[in-house]
This record gives structure tokens, sequence and C-alpha cells, in this order.
């Protein structure tokens, strides 16, 4: 697909250049420009945008258009789960408001109806943003003083929840818990974030991966009766399992053994349909995830891949991989209306696709 | 009323042969048809043994007490108590209804005739009768006489009492527990028991003497005394009749209070050891010999033993900032503190955990606090906490414990713990909260017995014991329950006064006695269980004098003995 | 009135005097009865919430709708406060505040505002738990549901009716689908209310009522809802106790007693009953034996009490707190009542429930919490021991004992436990059985969110 720097809705291009809208690097250039945006809200901007820019006229062409984009859109990630969450959204919302409508538009309906859902799906990206700071809040209550919060992963929401916790005069210990697979964004991340809450007067330790259950039993006594663990998601499948960095589920089975609550903070458009029945690699590749960490080898000279690989995507998304974390480890999730129990998401997903 | 008795690990026994004088059992003759009845309905004659005496009588394991005075006013009452038992007329034999082991005193109920008992020793009622006469007057011991009043053996049962009124009420669960021999007495105690079994018998049934520990020791000096005592009758080996002669002092212990592993186990000792005698070995010689035994043994295996342990555990305490849960009342444990804290000068607090109806926990909390572990005494670093088990989750929330502590009354073949009932809880709550939980036990509470749950191997207390009574206004437990109450709002045993608290107390006397007509209700029944059974999985460690142990070890330490 | 001066200080004296009183005094009344513990227990308190705030209602001069919510916000607050571990007082004031809305939403629904007719009382909770916050946090965030009502009620959206402060604008992309010009056609659900205050079809009230008569009803009906709600609770016991069970329960409750009893008349079961050792076992001992009414209920007038189970031929073994762990391998299901339900299907329970219901687990015993409605709180755990309440410390340690009062470090007599919700398997409330993992839903559908955080 050639590139295509039409990036707004200015004014609506020829019909058919939906063939010339590259959803693709449009998705790249929005993640890679804007640190704060996440990938789910990136693929519905990018939907949003091919929307405006192809401008179709009838309804089957819209949802064929999007249905198209997506899968494109899906495919070339190697981690589209969290993708997938907000494509779905959008397409959901979008089909959800064709309904109310006759089946016959004029053309001029039509288009008015579809600046209304640009219109109103902008609205709801530009909400969302602040959808971080409200799961902080909610999260708040959750970090008393004196206690102690385990951080795995460089997640952004995790990181908002500790920062405002320190910027509420919380006195509260944080260990952040790094892995071999810290890549440097992440890595200028937690060094960020160690910072800022060093300047609170929070302290910090930082261990490695392996140490998790040494450190956990090392804690002084008053310390640890007041502990939590704390992982951002990057999506909440339908059973309320959470797909996190890869590590994550080791994390929350740690936690689980020493009877620690482990809570995922996620907004709530990072829920997706999606239902494994397992957590290991197939399943992942059922649902997009190129991601296969169990590879035997069968002779020493097989140096073409020494250690496991995840197809790099370009930008964005997990680059150390991600994995499934099965409810029953999960305490709660903190979205940003609330707190939720992993049975909770079920219903609210049965809800949106009715 | 005695749930509140002092189940202390107190050891009231003598190593002196002094038996004051006692009342001799009546003709032997006329044990089996004798049916004295002590049912006068509402009639207490438990002497309560009184809190100061065994207070003076705690000991460190081993040491020697004489009997004190309150010791030997303790046995005039008994003697007391029997000849009232004696004067009484018959009511009639209750043969049927059995007396829950252990009872603590103040419920008017049954004395059984061990009719059973009787005839058994009917046999060897001869060559006994003859013993007794050869054997040499006890030091002070002082024939009574039968009182004239004494009815005739062979009288009728004139009057059927009125059973079910304090009958006996079998927990169906448990029916297995309950003991199928009539309960001991003091006056169908057969003439051939030994004073010092009688009176450990009582204390036993009272609780005076409680805890594994100490009954094992009262049990080994008393069977000391015992075969100090004893002289071989003429066609026998001492070897041979000693041991049963030996069983009989025994069985009576027993159907006092059932015999716990730790007991079980030194008896089974003794016997072997009897058994192995020398035959030549010349009487005073043999008894030496075995007396000599006993004291090793009782210095290795219990003195000895719960020093090591107790210095065991001290070393697993820090020197500061630990936390340690107790429960009840253990001797090892209690000694273990207070090495810590005394010896070691080691700073730490205990969060002692109690339950109803024995409150043994708060003697344990007494005795600590006594040693000085409280702000302004010898020990000011330490601190005790006192909680009840409902109480459990809270306390260990609130307190950040660190370590558990558990007393045992028998580590079983399977690993699991045998102790005090509520044990499992405390012990499964602590893991709750991660806390390591170490039992200390010598190792003569090991046993290859096994049980998986708490009911196949426990022991029934009194049930009455649950019958709530408010402490405070229980100053005689001789008069019966309704009495009491009546005793109470007259005597007013607190400093009240006034119509308004009159009525206060009128109702705190109701609700008192909610439960006291409970075995009137024929589908009510209450269940005091002495012991329970905490699984594996719950224990962490093992300290007996022979190292640290993971509870699974406990068959590698060579047990003693099987089943029995 | 003469008559009060004879009452001891609690329940029956605040309703004696609830006629007599002007209105003002009668809430400082019940904020000193609350402060004072004269008054405690899940049901006294919601009933003396409910009495107060029917006085209020019906003495208020607002007769707006606005302000009728401000004034009973207000007064609520103030309860809340004066009764902070009493769960229900918070939970009446939230019905009372939904009844109030709900009146509202009806009236509003007759103007032609919408669209779509209001046949159905709209849906009146959001989607999603929202948390209970602490006051310093953010305002309530009543429109970040992110699922939208799938039936909206447009006049909330436009009216304004100087309630709590409300973000103007939908915020999340699912709600945009509420949004005026998308509504989604699919029917709403219809507002899962509790016991005798179902509204099934409620006929449409002319606009000319008075408003406040209305929502008098609506109190007068949460107030019989409290009344009826043992006996509701208790009509579901055939179901699931069985014959020759073995059934194993801690200290007492009103709702546990009837529901045992409900069975037991046609049941033949054994009761193993622990006695909760400080706090409830004359309570218990007395039920057991039938003997009188345990301290606590003499004001409500339950009879319950008359005829104890064992009159009904059960047999029942009590035991004391140290046995559970031993005993709970005999036992087939555990049944035993909570004084309060929180948001995840938590529970909060007479002191003692968390070895209890530990035991079970460890042997397989399954447990069942009855809880009536009006015990559902939206409350958010946070921090499980906020809920634990202290009791009378002489109840451990005599005063009596001198020596262990001035030695010992701390004593202390927890009252109420904190149970995870992970150690219940069933809920049976006013509407029947409640899975754990949907209690969420049953106690948001009873509260509107804008009343999550009073």
């Amino acid at each position: 697909m050639a590139p295509n720097d039409q990036t707004g809705l200015a004014t609506p291009p020829p019909k058919d250049s939906s063939s010339n809208f590259d959803i693709v690097s449009h998705y790249n250039r929005l993640i890679s420009s804007d640190p704060s945006t996440t990938p789910a809200i990136a693929a519905i901007e990018s939907l949003i945008a091919i929307l405006s820019a192809t401008s179709p006229s009838t309804i089957t062409e819209t949802i064929t258009l999007l249905q198209s984009a997506s899968t494109t859109l899906l495919a070339s990630q190697s981690n589209p789960i969290p993708l997938s969450a907000g494509t779905e959204l959008i397409q959901r919302y979008i089909i959800t408001s064709f309904k109310q409508q006759p089946a016959q538009l004029s053309g001029h309906d039509f288009t008015q109806l579809r600046r209304q859902l640009i219109t109103n799906s902008k609205l709801f990206v530009s909400q969302t943003k602040s959808a971080r700071s409200k799961i902080a809040k909610h999260a708040l209550p959750f970090i008393r003083d004196d206690s102690t919060v385990f951080a795995y992963g460089s997640s952004r929401v995790a990181d908002a929840i500790l920062s405002h916790a320190a910027e509420s005069n919380r006195y509260f210990y944080v260990i952040f818990i790094t892995s071999d697979s810290t890549d440097s964004n992440e890595a200028t991340a937690l060094h960020q974030s160690t910072k800022r809450l060093l300047a609170h007067g929070i302290p910090v330790a930082t261990i490695p991966f392996p140490t998790i259950s040494h450190a956990i039993a090392s804690l002084p006594k008053p310390q640890a009766s007041n502990v939590l663990f704390l992982l951002g998601a990057e999506a909440v499948l339908e059973n309320g399992a959470a797909v996190s960095n890869l590590g994550s589920h080791l994390v929350a089975s740690v936690a689980k053994a020493n009877s620690i609550p482990c809570y995922f903070a996620a907004e709530s458009y990072k829920f997706t349909r999606q239902f494994p029945t397992s957590f290991g690699d197939r399943d992942l590749q059922r649902m997009g995830a190129k991601q296969q960490v169990l590879r035997f080898r069968s002779s020493m000279d097989d140096d073409k891949e020494i250690e496991w690989s995840v197809e790099e995507s370009k930008g964005g998304g997990n680059d150390g991989g991600v994995d499934i974390t099965p409810p029953e480890l999960i305490s709660g999730l903190i979205t940003e209306s609330g707190i939720m129990t992993c049975e909770g998401v079920a219903e609210e997903l049965i809800k949106l696709w009715f | 009323m005695s749930e509140n008795a002092p189940s202390t690990n107190g050891v009231s026994a003598s190593s002196s042969d002094a038996t004051p004088s006692f009342a001799t059992m009546p003709d032997p003759a006329s044990i089996a048809e004798q049916t004295p009845d002590t049912n006068s309905g509402a009639r207490q004659e438990r002497p309560q043994p009184k809190q100061a005496s065994t207070a003076e009588n705690i000991a460190e394991a081993g040491a020697g007490v004489k009997l004190t005075g309150a010791q030997l006013k303790q046995r005039k009452q008994a003697e007391k108590a029997a000849r009232r038992a004696e004067k009484v007329t018959v009511k009639g034999e209750q043969a049927q209804i059995q007396q829950v082991q252990s009872s603590s005193s103040g419920r008017p109920d049954v004395k059984q005739r061990r009719s059973s008992q009787g005839e058994q020793l009917q046999t060897p009622q001869s060559h006994h009768k003859r013993k007794l006469s050869n054997q040499p007057p006890e030091p002070g011991a002082v024939r009574i006489p039968f009182r004239p009043g004494q009815q005739p053996p062979s009288t009728p049962q004139t009057q059927q009492p009125p059973q079910p009124k304090h009958a006996e009420k079998r927990v169906p669960l448990v029916s297995h527990l309950y003991p199928s021999g009539k309960p001991a007495s003091l006056t169908t105690a057969s003439r051939e028991i030994h004073p010092s079994v009688l009176t450990l018998a009582l204390q036993l049934r009272n609780l005076t003497i409680a805890g594994s520990t100490a009954r094992t020791l009262s049990l080994l000096l008393t069977l000391k005394r015992v075969i100090k005592a004893y002289t071989t009758p003429p066609s026998t080996a001492l070897s041979r009749h000693l041991t049963t002669h030996l069983s009989h002092q025994i069985s009576f212990l027993s159907s006092a209070r059932p015999l716990g592993i730790a007991q079980g186990n030194a008896i089974r000792w003794l016997k072997k050891l009897i058994s192995q005698l020398d035959p030549d070995l010349d009487d005073n010689d043999a008894k030496k010999f075995l007396c000599d035994a006993v004291d090793s043994f009782i210095q290795e295996k219990v003195t000895l033993a719960s020093e090591v342990i107790a210095s065991q555990a001290c070393s697993r305490i820090e020197a500061e900032g630990e936390t340690i849960l107790v429960f009840g009342k253990s001797s090892v444990v209690e000694k273990a503190l207070l090495k810590a804290a005394k010896d070691e000068g080691k700073k730490f607090r205990v969060v002692v955990v109690d339950s109803r109806p024995l409150f043994e926990g708060r003697n344990l909390a007494k005795g600590l606090l006594r040693a000085g572990m409280r702000e302004g005494g010898d020990l000011d670093g330490c601190q005790v906490v006192y909680s009840l088990i409902s109480g459990l989750a809270d306390a260990l929330e609130q307190n950040c414990v660190t370590k558990c502590f558990l007393g045992a009354s028998g580590m079983l073949g399977n690993g699991s713990l045998y102790s005090r009932c509520g044990s499992a809880m405390v012990a499964m709550m602590a893991k709750q909260y991660n806390v390591p939980v170490i039992v200390l036990g010598e190792s003569l509470k090991f046993t290859a017995k096994m049980a998986v749950d708490s009911l196949s191997l426990n022991e029934v207390g009194d049930a009455d014991a649950l019958v709530e009574r408010d402490e405070s206004q229980t100053f005689t437990s001789d008069v019966p329950p309704k009495q009491e109450d009546a005793g109470k709002k007259g005597g007013g045993g607190k400093k009240k006064g006034g119509d308004e608290e009159q009525k206060e107390e009128d109702e705190d006397a109701s609700k008192n006695g909610l439960l006291e007509s409970w075995r009137d209700h024929p589908n009510l029944y209450l269940l005091n269980l002495m012991y329970d059974i905490t699984p594996k999985d719950y224990l962490d460690m093992v300290i007996c004098e022979l190292g640290t142990l993971p509870p699974g070890a406990v068959p590698v330490i060579g047990v003693h003995g099987g089943d029995e | 009135m003469a008559a009060d001066l004879l009452l001891v200080p609690g329940l029956a004296s605040f309703r004696a005097s609830l006629p007599s009183w002007p209105v003002e005094k009668s809430i400082e009344h019940l904020i000193s009865l609350f402060r004072r513990r004269q008054i405690r227990g899940p049901k006294p308190c919601a009933l003396a919430t409910a009495w107060l705030l029917r006085k209020v209602v019906s003495t208020t001069r607002a007769t707006e709708p606005g302000k009728l919510i401000l004034r009973v916000q207000d007064v609520g607050k103030k309860l809340v406060e004066a009764a902070p571990r009493e769960l229900t007082v918070g939970n009446i004031v939230r019905r009372v505040l939904g009844a109030i809305r709900e009146e509202e939403e009806n009236r509003e629904a007759d103007t032609p505002l919408g669209s779509e007719p209001n046949s159905i009382p709209p849906t009146p909770a959001g989607e999603l738990p929202t948390s209970f916050l602490p006051a310093s946090a953010i305002a309530p965030a009543r429109d970040d549901s992110p699922l939208g009502r799938p039936q909206n009620r447009p006049a909330l959206l436009s009216q304004q009716t100087g309630g709590p402060e409300r973000r103007p604008a939908v915020t999340s992309m699912f709600s945009i689908m509420a949004h005026p010009t998308m509504r989604g056609s699919a029917g709403g659900s219809s507002p899962i209310r509790s016991g005798s205050s179902t509204p099934s079809t409620v006929p449409q009230p002319p606009q000319n009522t008075d408003f406040r008569a209305e929502v008098l009803e609506a109190i007068t009906e949460i107030v019989d809802e409290l009344d009826q709600a043992d006996e509701q609770v208790a009509g579901y016991a055939l179901d699931h106790i069985s014959s020759q069970e073995t059934i194993f329960t801690y200290s007492t409750s009103p709702v546990v007693q009837r529901f045992l009893l409900k069975a037991a008349s046609k049941r033949k079961f054994t009761l193993i009953q622990a006695e909760s050792y400080p706090n409830s076992h004359k309570a218990t001992h007395a039920t057991v034996i039938g003997s009188k009414i345990p301290e606590g209920y003499e004001d409500l007038d339950t009879e319950s009490f008359s005829k104890p189970l064992i009159a009904y031929g059960i047999t029942v073994l009590l035991i004391p707190d140290s046995s559970i762990f031993a005993l709970m391998s005999r036992a087939n299901k555990v049944i035993i009542s909570a004084t309060g339900v929180l948001s995840n299907g938590s529970i909060v329970a007479a002191a003692g429930t968390k070895p209890l219901v530990t035991a079970a687990r460890f042997h397989r015993v399954p447990v069942i919490v009855l809880a009536e409605t009006y015990k559902l709180s939206p409350v958010v755990p946070y921090d499980p021991f906020d809920f634990v309440d202290y009791g009378d410390v002489q109840k451990v340690v005599p005063y009596q004992d001198r020596e262990m009062q001035l030695g010992l470090q701390s004593v202390q007599n927890p009252v109420t436990d904190f149970v995870e919700s992970e150690y219940v398997d069933m809920f049976v409330t006013n509407l029947g059985g409640v899975a754990t993992g949907y209690m969420y839903r049953t106690i948001r559908d009873q509260y509107h969110d804008e009343d999550l955080e009073l």
C-alpha cells in the first residue's frame, strides 16, 4: 500500500482511495508520535481516520471497509490483542448505530450520519485519555500508608497510579520488578518512574524477576502485612483474564501463593471478547499474537535463534512478549469506572454485544 | 465451678512417703455387693482443690515438691467426702448410667459403683487381703472403722433414682469416645488402690493436674511410690506380679481420666522394664532398681528433655522484634518463653489465645505476667497480649505475628499434632498468615497411632463445663446452681447494690443459667472435646529433645509403642 | 412523654419518641444513639434509619425532588458518620435516595421528553460497580459507566435537578451509544428490587399527586421489606437443606434461626452450633434452648424464638468455638449469616467466622451465607480491617481480673470478622440464591450510581 499522508479528516478524498490509505503506517505513526496513547486507542483512531479518509456511502460499504481495515491492521502486529479490543469496539459501535437507522439512507443523510459517528468517536477518544487519571483515583484507597506495592512491567497505568498516590502524600514502599527482557523503552520508563517517586520521598527498591518470592519472604514483618501487587493489563479477556507483560502470570501466582492481593489496572476499552481456554503459546496464537516462547532445538548448530522470539512489530505494543493471567489469580480489576471483579467483565461485554 | 479450675502443669506429688491418714475401704468382702450411692440428687461433694495450693505446687518439672499442708487438707477433705458417701442410704444401683470422665466437680452427678471392677477384683481379693494385712502399715496411717450406719451390702435397691435428670447424655457422634467402664470414685476404689493413686485420680479428674507432661510426671512419681510400698505375695515372682498390681492401679487412674499418649508410653516402658527384671534379684534390690530407673527416666525424658527443647526453641526466637502466638497452656512452651526472656534477655511479644471452657491461656498469661513480662516488671522488654479464639483473625492481623509455638499432648505417626482442642484452629489461621508453626514436644509424646480426623482419637470432657456460670459469682462449688443463683443474689458477690443492679443481677443469673437444664431437653447435646488433631500441613516443625524434625518424621524417631 | 423515660435508650425508645418530637431533635437523638452504640446491629440500625428518614421526608418543606434529595443526603451523611461501621445505615439512606430518584423519573417519564414511552421503570443502576470513594476523592463518577444503559433515561441526561455534581458529558465509548441520537433498541432491564417493594408494572402516577406521598409510600415499603426479609430468606430453606444432613452454624441470628426452623418443619437434620464466645454465646444458648429472646432482639418483637429447634426434633449439638475444626469434618454444610455484604461479595460477619470458613474450606464443606437485601452494601472493601468492629473488652478479660487488666499489653474483643468472597460458596437473599460471583450485580441493582458516595 502506498503511503498516504492523509491523516486528518479535512476533506474527504476521492471514493476509491480506500486502497490507498495505509492504515498500518497510520497506526504506527500514532503509536510512535504519542507516547501516551495505547494500542487500542491508536487502532480506533486509525479506523476513524480511514473512515473519514475514504468516505463510504452505504452502510454495507462502511462495515466492509472497517472490517478489512481491521484485519489488515491486526495482521500487521505481532501482538494484535490490545488492538483488537479497540477495533472490535468501534466496529460494534458503528454497527449498533446503524441498526437504529432505516435500511435505506439517502446520500445526504448518510454523510451526516457518518460525520456524526466520526465526531462521537473522536469525543470518545479524547475522553479516554483521561481514563488513566480516573483509574489512579480509584486505586488510591488501596495504597494505604506504610503499604508495600510490587509493580511489574512498565505499565503506564500502574505508573500513573503510583504517581498519583505519591502526590497525594501517601507514604508507601515501591518494589519494581525488572525482567530480563526489559527493552530500552521499558528501562527508560522505569528509570523515570523511580526518579519521580523518589522525588516524592517514596522509597523504591528494584529487584530482578527471579527474586520475587525471596523478596516477599524478606519483607520485615510490619511491612509484610500490608502488601499488594499492581500490574497493568494490555487487554482483558472475556473471563476476566488479563493479557500483560510476559511474566505477569508468574508474578500473580507468587502473589497468590503468599496470600497477597494482585490487582490489574486497565481501562474499560481494553475489554475484548476473546476467551482463551488456556494460557500458552497456542492460545495466544489463536488470538492472533505471533508468539512462540517454547521452541525446542534439535542441534547445537541451530544458531538461527537461540532465544525465543517474538516477531518484531513496528513500534508500540509489547516487545517483550505477553502472557495471560487467569482470573483466579486476579483480586480485582481497577478500571476508570471503579473496581471490578473478574466475573463482572463477562457481563459488561455481553451487554455491549447484546 | 470447676471450669475455672486451674489446670496447671504443676506437680503435686511428693517424693516423701508420708502418706497421711486416709479412710480405708470397706471390707473387701462387701465390695462386690456394696452399693454406696452418693447420688442424692443435688449434693456436691467433690472437694475443690484450692487454687493457692496448686499455685504453690507449680514447680519446675522434676523438682520434688513436698506435700504441703494444703495437700494434707485436701486429703482430709477427701476422707470426709468418703465418709459422707458411706453415710448416705442406698438409693439404688445406677449401673447403667455412666459418668463423664474427668468431670469437674459441682455436678450433682452419680458416683458410680464400680461393680464390674469390684467383680474383677474378687479372685485376687483373697491374697490381697492377706497382703494388705502383711503390709507394714503406712507411717501415720490409721484405720478408720466402718461407720455403724452403713447399710449391709445386700440391701436391695429400694428406690429407683431419678435417672434421667442427671443422666449422662452421650453425643451420638462421639459415642465411641465415652469410657466403657465406670468412672473412678473414692468410695468404690478397692482396697488395694494405693492412696497416692487415689489422690492422683482425684487430681486428674478435677483437672488439677492437667497437661501431658504434668500428668506423666505425676503418674510416674505415684507409681514409684506404689512400687516402694509393694510387697510380693509369697508364691509369685515380683516381675510377674508387680505388673498386675500396677495394672490395677493404672486402670483405676484411667477410669478417673483416660490416659494420655505420653502416659501410655511411660507405662509401657515401665512394664517392659519390670518384665525384664532379673528373677534372682532380691525384692528390695529390685524395687530400688525400678525406682532408680524411674527417676532417671523422668530425668531424661521429662526434665532434661524439656530443658533441651526450651533452649532449642529459644534459639529460634530472635533477640528482638518477634511476636509469638501461643495457645492454651503448655509447660514446655512456657518454659521456652521464660527462658528466652530471662536467661537470654530477648525481647518479644506473646499473644496468648484462649478458649472456653478451660481458659488455660489465662493461667499462662498470668504466669508470664508474674514472671515480669509487663511494663515495669523484670522482663520489661516483653509484653503479653491476650485474645480469645474467636478473635484469632484479628489477633493475627493486628499483631504481626512472626511465629507460633504449640504444645503437644501427642504427636501422631502421620505427623499430626494431638493437642488441646483449638490448636488446630490456631495452626490453621497461623498458616493463613504465613506464620511458621512450631510444635514443642518431648519424644515421650510420640506415638505410632494415627488419625485423620479429630473424632477418632479424642477424649470427651465434662459437658457441664460448657454451662456458663459467671465466674466472679462462684465462691463455692458445692452448692448446686439453682441455689447458687439464690446465693449469689443474696450474697451479692459483686459490690453492687440497689434495685436496678439487683434486677440486672437477676437477669444475669437467669442468663447464666441458660443451659442449666440442657439435659432435660431430649435433642440438645453439649459436647466438650478435650483434644483435636492438627493436620501435618499446618505444622512446620517439631522440636523434641532429640532435635528438630519435620512433622512427618515422627515415626522415624523410635516411637514408643503402637496401638493400645 | 412519660413513656420515653421508662425505656432504656435504644430502638424502642427512639420509636416511641419519633411521633412526638420535632424532626431536628429526632435526628440529633438518633445520631447520639448511634454514637453511643445504643442501637446496634444491622436490623435495628436499618429500622431506625428508615423511620427517621420517613419522618424527615414527611416533614420537609422541600417539594422538589432535587431539594428532597439534598435534604436526605444531608441527614444521611450525618447518620453514616455517627455509625461508620453499621453498613445498613448507609444502605437504607441509599435506598431512600433511590426511591426519590425513581419517583422523579416516573414523573419525568410522563412528560414527553424522550422519544420512547416509559412503561417500565427505567434502569436504576449503572452498569459497572462504581467504587465508594472517600469524600476526598473525585466527584461521583456517575457517567463513567463505559457501557451505556441500553435504554437510557433521556430525562436525566438533560435534566439538571441539582443533584450531586455531574459531568455534563459522557466520557466513555459505550455510553456514547446512549447518546440521544444513538439509542439502542433493546429493552432495558427492569430494576431488580427486593422483597415486597418490587414494582412489577407501576401505573403512571398522575402528575399532580404529591411527590412526597409517593416517596413516603416507598419508604414504608422499605420498612416492610425490612420486617419481612427474614421470612423471605427462610422461604428458601427447603431448597438448601436436605434430610439427614449435618448443618454447621455459628453464633445466632434471627434469619438463620428462621431458616433452620423452616427447614425443621419438614426435614430432620442435625445441627452443630458453635457458640461464638464471648459476644454472642449467651444469645446462642438462649436460642438453642429457646428460653428467652436474646439481647438486642427484644425490641423487634420477633417470635421466632418461641419454639427452639429442638422442639421440632432436630438434634442440636452445642460446642465451644475451639472445637470448630474438630467437628467440621462431620458437617455437610455451613450456614451462617452476615452482618453486611460488600461490593465484591466479601462479607462482614461475627468474629470467629474467618477461622470457621477456613476450617470449612479445609474440609471441603460448602459455606452458605444468608443475607437479607438491606445488608447488601455497595461499599468497596479497600481495607478489610476497616470493617472489624470492637466490643467490650470486659468480656474477654473481666474487670475483676486486675492482674490481667493491668499487666497485659493489650486485649481486644473484635465483634466482627471480614471474610473474603472466595470463602463463600453461595448467598441466599430475599430473592433467592445468588452466586458469589454475581453478588456484585445484585448489589448494584439495588442502588443508583449517584448514591454510591454519600
